[in-house]
């Protein structure tokens, strides 16, 4: 057996034996079986849909999908500057460069495993988009086909770069950019000098008829005609066509031969110090690594030791994520406007209520610089002579005050074009505070109960189930307190009349349940084990 | 055995080794020292075919890495500073892989025997993601073993390993040396190899500053005959920075 088949072998034993583990205990079976369930959840209203609606009219999705892999080619050729390099694991870096492999014996293997991943993502996509196509085995081949196709269309991209130079890559990348972009915009011309506005799906249909465009988007049709097709004599004739389009790259990739090794390890390398960054902290895995200690934080008092530890979180917010606040920020202060331009004279109310949740959940995971981004400092911090309680308050200020600083500024935003005191939106902005502080109360309880490092990997269904379980442990949580403070802020009014007074009263339970959640983190921080094995 | 032939590597405008040339022939154990930067890892990793060089050959059991890179890493192992694991795979399984990969044939009584000498009996069936950094060299540097080389690199190998592991390590050098392997070593702990390399590589900011044998060093950088390799050490370098 040739070792790399070999290494697919272990691997893969490797995944059922990762899978299987936990399955010997109870809990491992009910996480396994809970994530196996969230995601039957998922696919099925996609099945209903596909099995009690009318499916897409097939022309349209042959009108369309052209036009998005054309889309999702373009957007891997703008993206290919820089130092992009085929991504190997560390571990691969380590053991099969030095070993006695070819280069193209390692290109073989790493789109073997692509292929692994991609079989395992088709089914599902093709789940989801089956009431878009006639049949399944149709829609799941014309995806995988179709995924293939990108997967190694951007590996040759970055080979071909390998192999020309970077300043030859460029320049050609520039022409080519500019050919596809010219084809595009001669097809849309004639529309716009009659002076229409067309949308996307008209867009793609002039692209496909005018004869640049035929031409450009001639090795992209098969994909959707294989999605489609519904006979079986016409699925398999598709088929080969999308699979021969696929080995013209697929020669491309092994013709070239590209001394791609230095450019992959660099990338493994880089790859694996975000790997370390998003297990420290979310915002700042996505920018690049730390480069110079520009910025500072003035010091912060003494404050029984939680000063020094608030002080500490948010230094690395600034240097770390400087841009990305900055973006969030300005993000935040244009949710005002933006809705303004688009429901003049409505009630934003609810639309800004809603932003505000919405940016609570999505941002909230981001800002890490808590518990959550010190798992592997947690021994040092419990080495330090301050209390669970201090370290704690310490720890839950910086994610506090900027997932506060960005609601303030989408409220200030909003009552800026508003031009005027709207209750709803003082009662959230008065509330913003005490409700973060909760909220990441909440959140670092429960992370230290059931710390975890990285995200579920494909087949994970026990990684999956823990995922959702914890989400909903969260949300279980914060409903109960939102629910008891909205009650109690409801009868105050109700009883007093007075809006001040309800939002005065929801205010001040709610801090109290912030504050009653400092013992509560501090006892998880407390009994936190350092020694114990995190589930990666 | 190892040879390197006006050996130079530039990224853009850096040069990050320039015009090396030097031989490590089998029995012959090579520490390579520099401070930080000064292409030691550089000059590994294109002896282990990963990185090409810009300019100059270099040869493992005297097959060119350039022009048969999978005929010279057959003869080659290279242990790289804090190696990486398959996370997923058990230690046994690290074996089997590296067996295969170099088609050594019966490897499962070797192995056994590289599995007690670096005290990873217990941790056969343990996974890789589950070992301290220490074990994860000493898996590391089992795999080196392996199959046999003519030649080894080894990239900071005493870094995490405890006492035991670094005598058992030093010992195991030594006798693959015996046995004919040509052997790299480099380190910044300069009093535990001291005993063990028989050549000296001082490297400064890509250059080199000394090449021969280790008892020629004091000679060259040293006022005593019995100068450490230490002194030996910042001698060259602070010579150079003056």
């Amino acid at each position: 057996m040739h070792p790399l088949v070999m290494l697919y072998r272990l691997q893969g034993r490797a995944l059922y034996r990762r899978m299987t583990r936990n399955m010997r205990s109870l809990k491992g079976v009910l996480l396994g079986g809970f994530g196996v369930a969230v995601i039957a959840l998922w696919l099925a209203p996609s099945l209903w849909q596909a099995y009690r609606m009318p499916r897409t009219d097939p022309a349209q999705v042959r009108a369309v999908a052209p036009v998005i892999m054309l889309a999702m080619s373009l957007l891997a050729l703008v993206t290919s500057g820089g130092e992009k390099a085929v991504a190997f694991t560390p571990a691969e870096v380590d053991f099969l460069f030095p070993g006695p492999f070819t280069r193209r014996a390692l290109l073989a293997y790493k789109i073997g495993k692509a292929l692994a991943g991609l079989l395992f993502s088709s089914v599902l996509m093709s789940v989801v988009f089956l009431r878009h196509a006639p049949r399944w085995p149709q829609a799941w081949a014309g995806l995988f086909l179709a995924m293939l196709f990108m997967h190694l269309l951007s590996m040759s991209i970055t080979l071909v770069a390998q192999s020309a130079g970077e300043r030859a890559y460029t320049r050609t990348r520039k022409i080519v950019l500019g050919a596809i972009l010219l084809a595009v915009g001669a097809a849309v011309w004639p529309a716009l000098m009659k002076g229409g506005r067309p949308g996307f799906f008209e867009v793609a249909r002039m692209l496909r008829e005018s004869r640049l465009g035929a031409v450009v988007l001639a090795p992209l049709e098969v994909f959707g005609r294989l999605f489609t097709a519904h006979g079986w004599g016409e699925a398999l004739g598709y088929a080969a066509l999308a699979a021969g389009v696929n080995a013209v790259l697929l020669f491309v990739v092994f013709y070239l031969d590209a001394d791609y090794l230095e450019a992959a390890a660099a990338k493994s390398q880089a790859v694996y110090a975000r790997l370390q960054r998003v297990r420290k902290g979310g915002l700042s895995a996505i920018g690049g690594p730390m480069k110079k200690a520009r910025e500072s934080v003035p010091e912060l008092p003494y404050l029984m030791g939680a000063g020094p530890i608030a002080w500490r979180q948010m230094t690395a917010a600034v240097r770390n994520s400087k841009g990305l606040l900055f973006v969030m920020l300005i993000l935040a202060m244009s949710v005002g406007p933006l809705l303004f331009s688009t429901k003049p004279g409505n009630s934003l109310t609810g639309a800004v209520v809603g932003s505000m949740l919405w940016i609570t959940f999505i941002v909230g995971a981001w800002l890490r610089f808590d518990f959550r981004g010190d798992l592997d400092q947690i021994d040092h911090l419990k080495s330090l002579p301050v209390s669970g309680a201090a370290v704690s308050v310490g720890q839950l200020v910086t994610p506090t005050l900027l997932m506060s600083l960005c609601h303030l500024a989408i409220v200030g935003s909003v009552l800026g074009v508003m031009r005027r005191a709207d209750p709803v939106l003082l009662t959230a902005a008065v509330l913003c505070v005490p409700f973060n502080a909760l909220l990441f109360g909440v959140e670092n309880f429960i992370f230290l109960l059931f710390p975890t490092r990285a995200a579920a990997t494909p087949g994970d269904f026990q990684g999956y189930g823990r995922q959702i379980l914890v989400f909903f442990a969260k949300g279980a949580l914060l409903l109960v307190v939102g629910g008891v403070v909205g009650l109690a802020g409801f009868i105050v009014f109700k009883v007093s009349g007075s809006l001040v007074g309800a939002v005065g009263v929801a205010a001040g339970l709610l801090s109290g349940a912030a504050v009653a959640m400092v013992p509560a983190v501090a006892w998880a921080y407390g009994r936190f084990d350092v020694a114990g094995d995190v589930p990666a | 055995m190892i040879q390197v032939s006006g050996f130079h590597k530039s990224y853009k405008d850096v040069v990050a080794v320039a015009d090396l040339s030097f031989e490590v022939l089998p029995g012959q154990v090579l520490g390579l020292l520099g401070p930080n930067g000064a292409g030691k890892t550089t000059t590994m990793r294109s002896i282990a075919g990963i990185i090409p060089p810009t300019l100059g050959r270099l040869f493992v059991a005297g097959r060119d890495v350039q022009m048969d890179p999978v005929g010279a890493k057959q003869q080659l192992a290279y242990v790289p500073d804090d190696p990486k694991l398959f996370e997923s795979l058990t230690v046994w399984e690290h074996l089997r892989f590296v067996a295969a990969a170099y088609r050594v044939g019966e490897f499962e009584l070797y192995g056994k025997q590289l599995l007690e000498q670096f005290e990873l009996v217990e941790k056969r069936d343990a996974l890789a993601g589950e070992l301290s950094r220490g074990m994860r060299q000493k898996v590391a540097i089992c795999c080196a073993y392996l199959h046999r080389p003519a030649a080894i690199l080894f990239d900071e190998p005493l870094t995490g390993l405890d006492p035991r592991g670094i005598r058992t390590m030093k010992d195991s050098v030594r006798t693959m040396a015996t046995e004919g392997a040509a052997v790299v070593v480099s380190s910044h702990l300069l009093a535990l190899v001291e005993d063990l390399v028989t050549h000296l590589l001082i490297l400064h900011r890509g250059r080199s500053l000394f090449f021969g044998p280790a008892g020629d060093a004091r000679g060259a950088f040293a006022a005593t005959g019995d100068a450490s390799l230490e002194e030996v050490f910042l001698r060259a370098t602070e010579e150079r920075v003056g």
